[in-house]
């Protein structure tokens, strides 16, 4: 069943039921038997009371009454029955009522008593007590009866009695199951709002709404920990789409200027009859640019797999000398353009484990460092081989403040003087640099000594 | 009608020069915030397109420096940035139109010229002097009806005196505005122009000299 409310109002209106039902059943029982033992007790004085009207003389046994029926008929709603008996069995004598009652002849000792429930037929019962005893003699000589006195009544009156004590058990019993089912429901209501509360706060929780919160004050301590799990996981959502939102506000700002230089240039061309050679400038200036948007494109997509976890591949070792040396390659045209001086220092025998991942990091470092080498500047690599490997790429000419460059490792983030190559450099190098040393349990660190940019890349070796 | 366009992105930049100086504007460019601020400040632009993201001075500093300083050009902020707080921000320091990258060429024109117009408080983009018309969106002229063949100079410095009809327009003023920092030629250059404008518009003498002061576009019939 799904509702936790209607589960507890059923579990408990089950078990109260239950529970009435056996104490309802229990005081029955003590009423019953108190009832009979009182019945018992009465009859039993009324043959001891007879008994004192008997007595046994020379000629017999002597009643001290004429006609049975005048005691049968004593009490004329509740007749007295009696049947006497000699205790062989032989009859005496008894009231009209119980002439023709086929009785069993009970074995008890002189002066006991025997209680028995006689079936009249229909449904007439009596409650018979049957007392062995000896009649008082007249003399000593007389030679000593033993008589079975038995003494009934009708137990109707007891039984409408006991009708009526279960009337009022269950008359009682189910209104109070009845109210108590009304009161628990109530109560299971009240006691569950805040269950319910917390449903409907969270049903109508509007992610969309930054810093929107489950308010704790007035959850019940149980529902606390779901309450602060849930507001951390919104927490995390937030700071998540706040970052994803900043990422993809940068990206989109990113492309968008490379793309309306695009346009212009296409727009330009287009827009007045030009000569084969002014086409040909403008094609060629618009293909610079998409090989740059390509390149932006590139990072974003690094990224994207960075943080969607698939990084370094396999691990395996490479040579590190061939490595890097492709690591220059797409660079070296430039630095010459530049006049840059470039020097590497590697060590012959050093391998890494994610060359993809070195490789894209080292060639942004580089290429990082081509673009903001002053003009006959130098740039560096050297590679320190131990238990890791340190790569440390650094350039002259650096126009950023060590503050600056600290804040170079946020995406998007570019200084005045970084930008001069707007839509070229998306601001996204150092961002996927660090991003992939982290992703190779490594440490990305970046200062500015002397009007020196370094970069230093520390990887375990192993 | 004299441009100034700052923009570091060197083909953004490159393009609208092209293309406002091919519909005969004179234009000038900078490449980041600080010679933006000082061609701004050494010039009467007409307009000036700014984008925000400028080294050494960034855009709205340019823009706000440039109304502190009183200067009256028309600044169109041309920029990336398209959140509603950064029009907002822009429209609020002083510029006179927001458009975002990447933009159509043709939409960048159309915002200069509405910015022309509403700087020397004309409303109708064409222009009438007499039986002059000259249609500032199509950059064509009619006289009495008839079309008027003008170099893309001639035109600017036509469509530049029809601003101001019936006004004397200094030699100064007309070398402000329609000729750029590029231009080789002397303040003499007005004069051959004012010549060969004379000459396409007939014998009407629309175009008058006012000796020692300037020239009146007017129509005296």
């Amino acid at each position: 069943m799904g509702s936790l409310r209607i589960r507890l109002v059923l579990s408990v209106g089950v078990a109260m039921a239950l529970l009435a039902g056996v104490m309802g059943y229990a005081l029955h029982e003590v009423v019953r038997n108190d009832l009979y033992l009182q019945l018992d007790k009465s009859l039993e004085t009324r043959a001891r009371t007879l008994t004192a009207l008997m007595e046994q003389d020379d000629e017999g046994l002597y009643l001290e009454w004429t006609d049975p029926e005048d005691i049968e008929r004593a009490r004329p709603a509740l007749p007295d029955y009696f049947l006497l008996k000699t205790a062989s069995g032989e009859f005496i004598t008894s009231s009209p009522g119980l002439a023709d009652v086929q009785h069993g002849h009970p074995i008890i000792a002189e002066g006991d008593v025997a209680y028995a429930t006689l079936h009249m037929g229909g449904d007439a019962s009596l409650r018979a007590v049957t007392l062995r005893f000896t009649p008082k003699a007249e003399n000593e000589e007389v030679p000593p009866m033993v008589l079975d006195l038995m003494v009934a009544e009708s137990v109707t009156p007891t039984e409408e009695t006991l009708a009526n004590v279960r009337f009022w058990i269950l008359l009682i019993g189910g209104l109070g199951i009845v109210l108590g089912s009304g009161l628990l429901f109530l109560i299971v209501r009240h006691e569950t709002a805040p269950l319910k509360h917390l449903a409907r706060r969270i049903q109508t929780l509007d992610t969309e709404v930054p810093a929107s919160r489950i308010n704790l004050d007035r959850a019940p301590s149980e529902l606390r920990p779901v309450v602060s799990q849930l507001n951390e996981m919104l927490e995390r959502l937030e700071i998540a789409r706040t970052r994803e939102r900043e990422f993809t506000a940068g990206a989109a700002h990113e492309l968008r200027t490379p793309l309306a230089g695009i346009r212009a240039k296409l727009e330009l061309a287009l827009s007045r009859d030009r000569t084969t050679d002014q086409h040909r400038q403008f094609a060629k200036q618009s293909l610079e640019i998409a090989v740059g948007i390509q390149g932006v494109v590139e990072r974003l997509l690094n990224l994207a797999r960075l943080e969607a976890g698939e990084v370094l591949g396999e691990p395996r070792p490479v040579e590190l000398q061939v490595l890097l040396a492709e690591a220059w390659r797409p660079h070296a045209a430039k630095a010459h353009e530049r006049t840059l001086e470039y020097a590497a220092a590697i060590p012959a025998v050093a391998r890494v484990l994610h060359p993809e991942a070195v490789g894209v990091v080292v060639t942004n470092l580089l290429e990082n460092a081509v673009n903001y080498a002053d003009e006959g500047g130098s740039v560096r690599l050297d590679v320190e081989a131990g238990d890791s490997i340190r790569f440390i790429v650094s350039n002259t000419g650096a126009q950023l403040s060590n503050e600056d460059a600290q804040r170079a490792m946020d995406p998007f983030w570019r200084s005045d003087a970084a930008r001069r190559d707007a839509g070229v450099h998306a601001g996204l190098g150092l961002t996927l640099c660090r991003r992939l040393v982290e992703a190779m349990n490594g440490t990305f660190t970046v200062s500015v000594v002397d009007g020196r940019f370094i970069a230093t890349v520390t990887i375990p070796a192993r | 009608m004299r441009l100034l366009v700052v923009e570091d992105y060197t083909p953004i930049r490159e393009s609208i020069v092209q293309s406002f100086r091919e519909e005969g504007y004179a234009v000038d460019e900078a490449a980041d915030g600080e010679e933006g601020l000082w061609l701004a400040r050494e010039s009467a632009y007409d307009v000036i397109i700014l984008d925000l993201m400028l080294p050494n001075v960034d855009g709205m500093r340019v823009l706000r420096t440039l109304r502190a300083a009183g200067t009256g050009s028309a600044v169109l902020i041309l920029t990336a940035r398209d959140s509603v707080d950064a029009r907002v921000k822009g429209l609020d320091t002083g510029a006179d139109d927001y458009l975002t990258k990447p933009f159509a060429m043709e939409e960048l024109h159309s915002r200069v010229r509405a910015l022309v117009r509403r700087k020397y408080a004309q409303t109708n983009p064409t222009l009438t002097v007499g039986p002059l018309h000259i249609d500032t969106a199509a950059r064509s002229v009619t006289l009495d009806g008839k079309t008027v063949d003008l170099t893309a100079r001639e035109y600017a410095l036509l469509e530049y005196m029809a601003h101001r009809p019936g006004q004397v327009v200094t030699r100064t003023e007309v070398w402000d505005h329609v000729y750029d920092f590029r231009s080789d030629a002397t303040s003499n250059v007005v004069d051959v122009y004012i010549g060969y404008l004379r000459k396409k518009l007939g014998a009407k003498e629309l175009i008058r000299t006012r000796r020692g002061q300037g020239y009146i576009l007017e129509d005296h019939t």
